[in-house]
């Protein structure tokens, strides 16, 4: 018997020691959130005005063309912030450290602002395209590609939203460059390559989801259970879209103050299906 | 010095006459010092209650996220004078999601309205200036 209690000690221990030194080889150097709150540094704001905001939105959409005497100057400003996060990107691992202990109150201004470096990157790799650099233009689309996912990595649903809108950006870039400027087989194959390791979803939302129930904050027992509840059919929608109805009951049957605070799992959902798509439709066109 | 006799040494006395006293340089700069100590004391021990009653109330203060009002109150002077947007918290993007038609509307406002809004009213940046100027090319 003692010998049993020994060798489980032991084994509890290796565990232990074998886990403290996974966590020793993550440097803080080789985080890649360090890097990107150092790009964020680096923005140049641009007061654009909203006919400007219009007119990006519809050239990052697909359905306005890049002219590049009108973004040229904004997006040299913004070069070293853009390859500051594209050094970033090449770093093994990016925690942003949410501060889940605030709850509803955690800080996640980094979303906002990789949203915004996010689509700058974009613009970026069409003024890179432009000048003749089409091997760059590829280099910043791979880049911000993982960029976009690494903005999702450990966040709640707002932070994986702003990655998927990134995403279908860049996705819709590189859809762009193969029909108008034809992308030789090699940058094919290394855009194919940067979508293939986002998965066939490209972000983990049932993992965004979770956390995003764990931070609500409950008042008694029957709203924790409520909760708790919500979240594992949230959790089972995310893997089985036809369990949308009964999400859609649970949320009805728990308290208000719960269920006003709960995402709304339709759009959720849409969102989820719309970036698959997006990825499969782009695989599809760059083979 | 020797004294060869009393008279002499009299004489000798004599010669010395009282002189007013310096006052004793020490002692003042030790009362200058004093002084701004004991100053600096009161003023730590002053700001050390006025911190406490700070503190004491953040501490006491509900921790749920400000109302729309008591918001747009209290972060109105910065948003005005530095352009920035409000802090974004985990409760305040989720109300911008709920709140927009899309949630890509939601995104698409925050990146090109917030994040871009003018330092104020008829004042933009040098950006925005040049990027004004592009628009007219």
């Amino acid at each position: 018997m003692k010998i049993l209690r020994f060798a489980a000690l032991m084994m509890v221990s290796v565990a232990i020691a074998s886990s403290n030194a996974t966590a020793q080889n993550l440097k803080p150097s080789d985080n890649a959130a360090l890097r990107y709150w150092s790009a964020f540094a680096q923005i140049q704001d641009a007061g654009i005005t909203q006919e400007q905001g219009r007119e990006a939105h519809a050239i990052l959409d697909g359905t306005a063309p890049y002219d590049d005497s009108k973004y040229r100057d904004i997006i040299e400003k913004n070069r070293p912030a853009v390859e500051t996060m594209i050094r970033g990107t090449a770093l093994p691992y990016c925690d942003w450290g949410m501060e889940f202990q605030m709850g509803p109150n955690a800080p996640v201004d980094y979303a906002r602002k990789a949203g915004f470096l996010g689509r700058l990157n974009v613009f970026y790799a069409f003024h890179l395209l432009i000048g003749g650099d089409k091997d760059g233009a590829v280099r910043a689309l791979q880049a911000g590609l993982r960029f976009s996912h690494d903005v999702a990595n450990g966040g709640t649903l707002f932070a994986t939203v702003v990655a998927q809108g990134l995403i279908v950006a860049h996705l819709q870039a590189a859809a762009g460059f193969q029909k108008v400027a034809g992308l030789s087989a090699a940058q094919r194959a290394a855009l194919q390559k940067s979508i293939d390791q986002l998965g066939q979803d490209g972000l983990d939302w049932a993992g965004a989801m979770k956390r995003e129930m764990e931070v609500l904050p409950t008042h008694d027992a029957q709203e924790a259970a409520a909760r708790d509840k919500i979240a594992a059919s949230y959790v089972r929608l995310l893997n089985n879209p036809g369990t949308l109805p009964e999400l859609q009951q649970t949320i009805s049957n728990a308290p208000k103050q719960i269920a006003d605070l709960i995402p709304n799992p339709k759009r959720v959902l849409d969102q989820k299906q719309d970036l698959a798509e997006k990825l499969q439709q782009t695989r599809t066109l760059l083979q | 010095m020797s004294i060869p006799d009393d008279d002499q040494f009299e004489k000798y006395l004599k010669q010395f006459r009282p002189v007013a006293g310096e006052p004793l340089m020490v002692k003042e700069k030790a009362e200058a010092r004093s002084r701004p100590l004991v100053f600096a004391a009161c003023a730590a021990v002053a700001a050390a209650i006025v911190l406490a009653v700070v503190m004491s109330v953040l501490v006491h203060k509900p921790t749920q996220p400000p109302g729309p009002t008591e918001e747009a109150s209290t972060t109105r002077v910065s948003m005005e004078e530095f352009g920035n947007p409000p802090p974004l918290t985990i409760a305040s993007a989720n109300a911008l999601l709920e709140s927009a038609p899309s949630f890509k509307a939601a995104i698409d406002n925050m990146a090109f309205q917030q994040e871009s809004k003018p330092i104020s009213e008829g004042r933009y940046s040098l950006l925005a200036l040049l990027s004004k100027e592009d628009v007219k090319q």
